[in-house]
């Protein structure tokens, strides 16, 4: 058996190179990003390095004295302030969809009449495209007198945008989900809610941090639903809409290095969610799988 | 009623238009195994869900250590039920999910966790309190699951199928030890299987249970020997039944014209002023007449089948009428001489060893 683990494998080895070649394709641009987040105060936005300096940084952190250093057409607008809408956007996005997707799959857990068509009314978020979803709220708040804003209108379609994801994350779980524990939290005395909380939550707990994410990443990241609807002014635009607006004008090495910062906090919130996987995956992964298939073991 | 734990009066469950569960009675004493058995699809989970107050019946009564339940969710009836699928918390340690009842109700940490530690010492599981649910064997998981129902004493253990995702070898073990249990602790377990062989080991008293009805409730011995009805008498054991109109009477004995031929049987009380009856005769009453050995009963029949099942051999037969007659034989006695396919035999059996159905 070790020889045959142990024997060059063609296809094995091809599959490593593709990995690894996925991964630079990936990493790459970040890492070409963060070195010339650090060029120097008189170097442009592209190869060479003209010294090495944390000129740039500065002025993203900065962005009221930066004036002050601008130059000719730079773009000046206050990228921290829009990624810390973005953030609470994406936060608030992320619990409201969960909330609301863990509902919408008890409800999807016995079929009711019509539960397939609504099922797919359910999806028609994901598959509409996101600027004619943006162009037509806009069309409609404009007619209604409503000035779009990201704490209304764009928490509005995020929060569609990311039902979808979150919902049938939550149909898996109650797919692997094993009917008997909620009778056998009642039978051992816990009441419907007490039900809930003790037992029906932790062992969701997975499919909860999941879909947490996915809440926020999709979030964070969008910027077609945003682009109409997070406002017209600098002061209410979130960060995706913000870039654009400044790679339209001129780019700077601050930029770079936003774009660096947003993809260290992206890492950590992933450091975050694997943390918390690991640590509920550990009492119940396995335990959620095989209880449905108990392996009958004699030494019992 | 005094001495009853469980009482079920008229008590009748239907899921649209179907009858799962069909004017039962029934009354458990304090301490007594019973076992309620038939083919899936019988009502027996439904007969205990109610019972454990996860269905409510549509009518008539469950009153439990006289109290009627009529109205009282599960969380506060006091009545423990074991899963067919253990139904462990899969988010909780050993310790955590056999102290669950007893959190719910509000029991303080030390007493729970000592209660708990003093069930597991009573399964057998002392010093598995911190295992996780997914590290456990399927024997350990039972003993776990029924850890968690002893822990909140209650009126009654439910069991559902306990022994049914277990390995045959496990299965006769937790059976001896699962009845030796209730013994030793006189708690009152209602048993629900489809499996005959569980039952007849391990309770007091049987109820046979076919379309949402109670069609026998006996001791084993009873169920085993006498047989109520034609449905008992296929369910449990193996039996070859015959039916026809009473061709004759002499003193005893009657003389019934079956397909099979005419047989006589033994007249019982059922038997009295019938004039047409059907009769059940045990298939290890039915002998292997060798040798110019006799019985009451003789017919010649073909070997169609021979089954091994260990210490018994279950023999399947044509008679010359094409019905079908089954044999069950010692290994000790198929030793010397081993029946084969196709090989005609003369079997029979004495009218003493059929038994007059009471049911037509």
């Amino acid at each position: 058996m070790e020889n045959t683990t142990k024997r060059f494998s063609l296809s094995g080895a091809l599959f490593r190179v593709y990995i690894v070649l996925v991964l630079i394709m990936l990493y790459f641009p970040f890492v070409i990003m963060a070195v010339l987040s650090f060029q120097g105060p008189r170097g442009g936005h592209t190869f060479p390095l003209r010294e090495v300096s944390s000129w740039w940084w500065w002025k993203l952190f900065h962005p009221g004295q930066s004036t002050e250093f601008s130059d000719v057409g730079e773009f000046l607008g206050n990228y921290l302030g829009a990624l810390g809408r973005s953030l609470v956007l994406a936060l608030v996005v992320a619990i409201l969809s969960t909330i609301m997707a863990l509902m919408a799959a008890h409800a999807f857990r016995k079929p009711f009449r019509g539960s397939n068509a609504v099922f797919y009314l359910w999806l028609l978020g994901i598959i509409v495209p996101g600027i004619t979803v943006s162009l037509g709220l806009f069309l409609v708040l404009n007619r209604l007198g409503i000035i779009p804003n990201w704490t209304s209108s764009a928490l509005a379609v995020h929060v569609m945008w990311t039902l979808p994801f979150c919902l049938i994350i939550f149909l898996m779980g109650f797919n692997r989900f094993d009917l008997d524990l909620e009778d056998a939290a009642l039978v051992y005395g816990a009441n419907p809610l007490q039900a809930y909380w003790y037992v029906v939550l932790p062992v969701l707990q997975p499919f909860i941090l999941s879909s947490l994410l996915f809440g926020f990443t999709l979030s964070l990241d969008e910027f077609q639903r945003s682009l109409l609807l997070t406002g017209t002014t600098l002061e209410t635009q979130t960060l995706p809409v913000m870039i654009m607006a400044s790679v339209t004008t001129r780019i700077t090495p601050t930029l770079y290095a936003l774009g660096t910062l947003t993809t260290l906090l992206s890492f950590a919130v992933i450091a975050l969610y694997i943390f918390f996987l690991i640590r509920a995956e550990r009492k119940t992964g396995e335990a959620l799988v095989e209880i449905r298939e108990p392996k009958a073991e004699g030494e019992a | 009623m005094d001495g009853y734990d469980v009482e079920l009066r008229n008590a009748t469950k239907r899921f649209g238009d179907v009858v799962a569960v069909d004017d039962v009675d029934l009354a458990v004493k304090t301490g007594e195994f019973v076992s309620i058995i038939g083919p899936s699809g019988c009502g027996k989970t439904t007969t205990m869900r109610m019972i454990a107050g996860l269905d409510q019946p549509d009518s008539g009564e469950i009153i439990i250590r006289g109290k009627p339940m009529q109205g009282v969710p599960p969380y506060e009836r006091n009545v423990a039920l074991v899963f067919q699928s253990f139904a462990l918390f899969p988010h909780l340690d050993v310790l955590g999910n056999v102290e669950f009842g007893l959190r719910m109700h509000g029991v303080d940490k030390t007493s729970r966790r000592e209660r708990a530690r003093r069930a597991l010492r009573t399964v057998g599981l002392e010093g598995f309190e911190k295992r996780r649910v997914g590290q456990l064997s399927g024997g350990q998981r039972q003993r776990v699951a029924l850890a968690r129902a002893l822990v909140v004493e209650p009126a009654l253990i439910l069991l559902d199928e306990p022994l049914g995702s277990l390995d045959a070898r496990l299965r006769v073990d937790m059976q001896s030890e699962l009845k030796s249990l209730q013994q030793q602790l006189g708690i009152t377990f209602i048993h629900v299987s489809h499996n005959q062989g569980e039952a007849l080991a391990m309770a007091d008293r049987i109820v046979v249970m076919n379309e949402g009805r109670f069609e026998q409730i006996d001791p084993p011995a009873d169920i085993y020997g006498s047989p109520r009805t034609r449905f008992v008498a296929q369910f449990v054991g193996t039996n070859n039944i015959f039916e026809g109109p009473v061709a004759g009477a002499d003193g005893n004995r009657l003389t019934v014209s079956t397909p099979a031929g005419d047989l006589v049987v033994a007249a019982n009380g059922a038997a009295a002023g019938r004039d047409r009856l059907s009769f059940v005769v045990r298939a290890d009453r039915v002998r292997w007449l060798e040798d110019g050995r006799s019985a009451d009963n003789e017919l010649p029949a073909t070997v169609l089948a021979i089954e091994y099942t260990g210490s018994l051999s279950t023999i399947s037969l044509s008679l010359p009428s094409g019905e079908l007659v089954k044999m069950e034989q010692h290994e000790s006695l198929l030793r010397h001489r081993a029946p084969r396919h196709g090989e005609t035999l003369r079997v029979g059996w004495d009218a003493g060893d059929g038994f007059v159905l009471p049911d037509a």
